[in-house]
């Protein structure tokens, strides 16, 4: 008998909201995605549409957003399996909206119980509403080897002013979450008009997340400041959604890989009936199931009382996991479906690039330093 | 910066071609080869870069014999460095312009390289390529059921292939769907066939390869298919509806075309293998400009030790494959030394360096984005098209499995692959 690839998560992160969510995000993706996936790349409106319908509609933009003003209002005791399953079904879809959904719900998080979450909620209720991080760039070496935007107290304003490119949306973002060196590291949140864009950048894949390099020059108020820990806590988030992510893109190279083997003869058999084929099959699968556990697992320690250092560095383990785990199913799959997982149509070469983008977005190399410096207090920066 | 070369096996000719293709890359390739992946299908940039290396250069020539107006490089004792040579030299520009310029001197291999040139079709089709005007060949194997099982040729001796010619008086009726060849979605002007000539019986007699113009009655092509990357190579269908070519179009007749046909295989591997090589050698050019100004922990990224550790793996890989490539481009050379071309151990050689140098090229690839963070897939940089593209170097012809197929059956004398 063979086994249904779906793997449900254990039961203590199953909740009702968390599948309701999942149900209509399902939806939304046979909907408006799944039809139209192989025309994503070239059509830029598709993903804008479906973007909108996912975060107005759905009202993944407001997830976190008091229901006193329009939003889900969903609790930090809720939050990461919602997370979870929320951000499964999108990657299964299109990783690229995930990308953008994730920079804005872990910015948002961060920010919750001060000023700056009074703001977003506005913002996040009033519209579309796209936020890009500006993480550390290339550069000196202020945060951990990067250089953070450089930010300075002018009576009760802070100037700020910073180069570079962001992670996701720098081209249409509305708002900025700049990583600053002001009273260490902060996260400050810049409104769209001071920032001046470059021209839109083309890159491999996570076409919904239209980049630039972007100059930052802006006044804010100290209320608009992030400080202390909050930066952990926006990339605990973001590993969570991103891993998630991840997950279901894995999921959905397993899916269409099966779809196409099925169907396959080599040698006289089904393509999976060669061994040296089942064994690179039971490698793609490996990965998503990998991947799955990790997630789940780093679900499972953000629900519990734990430090937060803990629970940040064991999101970079698991980000940096199923990042690895997404890219290598797919590129695995289409080892075994040739010419049809390079084309186009095959839908596989899309799951391919937008992995491949997410594991270099994380910065691999750098994120393997920090896990050093973590464990084993390797001092690095 | 050089990677290992054993100058006393180059040949003057390939000196020289590597010194116009770098002159024909800086001029005609590189201020276009951002904008290639929007001109996959019209071909605007992509067609003059190629009409430069094929006509004014004359590469489309090159493997016909000197009697007919070619360079003969069939009969050269450096037939496979100097193929290496120009696939590794365009492949370090673009491997998509390098699979198209490799493709159309593939299907002439058969019928133009020593010891198996006939002088016959050489007369019939030379004059074709000798025109000042660009002319493109295609070589029409993979078939919608599969391509992978009519290249495993050892083992299936043709019983996959769906593609029939049958003898009528004294021509060949030719009917079937080949799908991908490069070259196909209208390009090239000569096609080599993979044929049976008697459907679903397992004997290399029946394995045809015919030479087909593309523009007789009966020969239909549909649109280029869009790609994750390699956008200079057009694939589409090729649909073949009773096409009538005449008998002598066959390359040599029952057995000897099976037989000859295997130089597709060991030239394909070491062309593959050539062109990834040339990607890596960009990829490591890119790396070191960009990882010198890119700042990490105060200092150049290449600097810092972790990085270096992973730009030295990328050069380690290219230095070894450069001397891979080039020792089976010398075996390839000299058969009175190492045995035909069509032997089952130059193909198993080639095989197994198409494994590794793919290999290697699709790590490079992957690590040199990573390392360039948010550069790693900014087309700018152009890491991640040789990223995109290369992939493909990878899986076709059989892919990775065949490959490893044909390498353990070869090398542990295995019965049953
Ligand atoms: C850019 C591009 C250019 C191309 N150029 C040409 C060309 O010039 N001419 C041409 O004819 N075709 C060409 N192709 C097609 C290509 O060569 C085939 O896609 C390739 O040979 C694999 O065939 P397939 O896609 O039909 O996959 P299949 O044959 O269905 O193979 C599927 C998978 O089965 C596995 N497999 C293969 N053999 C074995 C085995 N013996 N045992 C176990 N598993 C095995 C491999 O993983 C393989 O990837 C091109 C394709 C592309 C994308």
């Amino acid at each position: 008998m063979m086994m249904k690839l779906e793997f449900e998560n254990i039961s203590e992160l199953r909740s009702d909201v968390a599948e309701m969510l999942a149900k209509s995000i399902h939806e939304w993706a046979e909907k408006e995605v799944i039809p139209y996936r192989a025309q994503i790349d070239d059509e830029v409106e598709i993903a804008d549409r479906a973007l909108k319908k996912l975060f107005l509609d759905i009202g993944m933009q407001k997830l976190v957003v008091p229901e006193a003003k329009g939003g889900a209002g969903i609790s930090f005791e809720d939050l990461p399996q919602v997370l979870l399953r929320s951000f499964e079904e999108i990657g299964k879809a299109d990783a690229g909206i995930g990308f953008v959904l994730s920079a804005l719900i872990s910015a948002s998080i961060s920010s919750m119980g001060t000023e700056v979450f009074d703001y977003l909620s506005d913002k996040l209720s009033a519209g579309l509403c796209k936020i890009a991080i500006f993480p550390p760039q290339f550069g000196k070496s202020d945060f951990k080897g990067f250089e953070l935007a450089k930010a300075v107290a002018v009576g009760d304003k802070i100037k700020l002013k910073g180069f570079g490119r962001p992670l996701n949306s720098g081209y249409d973002a509305d708002i900025f979450a700049v990583f600053c060196n002001y009273s260490g590291i902060s996260v400050a949140f810049v409104d769209a008009e001071n920032v001046e864009r470059s021209e839109q950048i083309k890159s491999t894949g996570l076409v919904a997340s239209k980049n630039c390099d972007v100059r930052i020059n802006a006044e804010i108020e100290k209320t608009r400041i992030l400080t202390g820990d909050a930066w952990k806590k926006l990339y605990t988030y973001l590993n969570l959604c991103l891993s998630a992510l991840c997950v279901g893109s894995a999921y959905d190279s397993c899916r269409i890989l099966r779809d196409w083997a099925e169907k396959r003869t080599i040698r006289g058999k089904p393509l999976g009936d060669n061994t040296v084929d089942a064994a690179v099959i039971a490698n793609v699968i490996r990965e998503a199931l990998e991947a799955k556990a990790v997630a789940q697992m780093l679900t499972k320690i953000m629900l519990e009382d734990r430090d937060d250092e803990e629970v940040y560095a064991f999101s970079v383990v698991a980000a940096l996991k199923c990042s690895d785990s997404a890219f290598n199913s797919a590129d695995r799959a289409m080892e075994l479906m040739a010419s049809q997982g390079y084309a186009r149509e095959g839908l596989l070469e899309k799951q391919w690039r937008d992995a491949k983008s997410i594991r270099t977005l994380l910065n691999p190399s750098h994120l393997l330093l920090e896990l050093s410096a973590n464990y084993f207090g390797s001092k690095l920066w | 910066m050089e990677f290992a070369r054993i100058r006393e096996f180059e040949s003057p000719l390939e000196r020289y071609m590597a010194e116009i293709i770098r002159d024909w890359g800086e001029k005609y390739v590189i201020p276009h080869r951002r904008n290639f992946d929007e001109d996959w299908k019209e071909h605007r940039t992509i067609e003059p870069a190629l009409e430069k290396l094929m006509v004014d250069y004359g590469i489309q020539t090159a493997v016909w014999p000197e009697e007919f107006g070619g360079w003969g490089l069939g009969s050269s004792d450096y037939f496979g460095s100097i193929c290496a040579r120009v696939m590794e030299e365009i492949g370090r520009y673009d491997t998509g312009i390098a699979v198209s310029v490799g493709v159309t001197l593939w299907p002439i291999f058969v019928i133009a390289v020593k010891p198996h040139i006939n002088y016959d079709l050489c007369a019939e089709f030379a004059p074709l390529f000798m025109r000042k005007k660009l002319t493109m060949a295609a070589n029409a194997m993979t078939e919608p059921q599969g391509g992978s099982d009519i290249e495993n040729l050892d083992e299936l001796k043709g019983k996959t292939i769906r593609t029939t010619a049958k003898l009528d008086g004294d021509e060949w009726v030719i009917n079937g769907h080949k799908l991908w060849p490069t070259n196909s979605g209208g390009v090239a002007d000569l096609f080599g066939v993979v044929c049976t000539t008697n459907p679903g019986v397992p004997d290399e007699k029946n394995f045809a390869y015919i030479y087909v113009p593309a523009d007789l009655p009966g020969v239909k092509q549909g649109e280029p298919y869009r790609k994750a990357g390699m956008a200079a190579d057009k694939n589409s269908d090729i649909w073949f509806e009773n096409v009538r070519v005449p008998k002598r179009y066959r390359a040599w007749g029952e057995g000897l075309d099976a037989k000859y046909f295997r130089i597709i295989i060991s030239t394909g591997c070491l062309g593959s293998a050539g062109m990834a090589l040339g990607a890596m050698e960009n990829i490591y050019e890119i790396l070191f400009e960009k990882c010198s100004e890119l700042r990490y922990r105060g200092r150049p990224l290449k600097e810092n030790t972790a990085v270096a550790a992973v730009l030295a793996d990328i050069a380690a890989e290219i230095e070894i494959c450069r001397s891979a490539v080039y020792t089976y481009a010398r075996m390839l050379d000299r058969p009175d030394y190492y045995g035909d071309r069509f032997s089952a151990e130059m193909i198993a050689r080639g095989r197994a360096l198409k494994l590794k140098v793919c290999d290697a090229c699709c790590r490079v690839a992957e690590r040199a984005m990573d390392l360039l963070g948010h550069y790693g897939i900014d087309r700018n940089y152009d890491v991640e098209k040789h990223w995109r593209d290369v992939k493909i170097i990878q899986l076709w012809m059989g892919g990775r499995q065949l490959c490893q197929m044909d390498v353990a059956r070869y090398f542990y004398d295995c019965k049953q692959l």
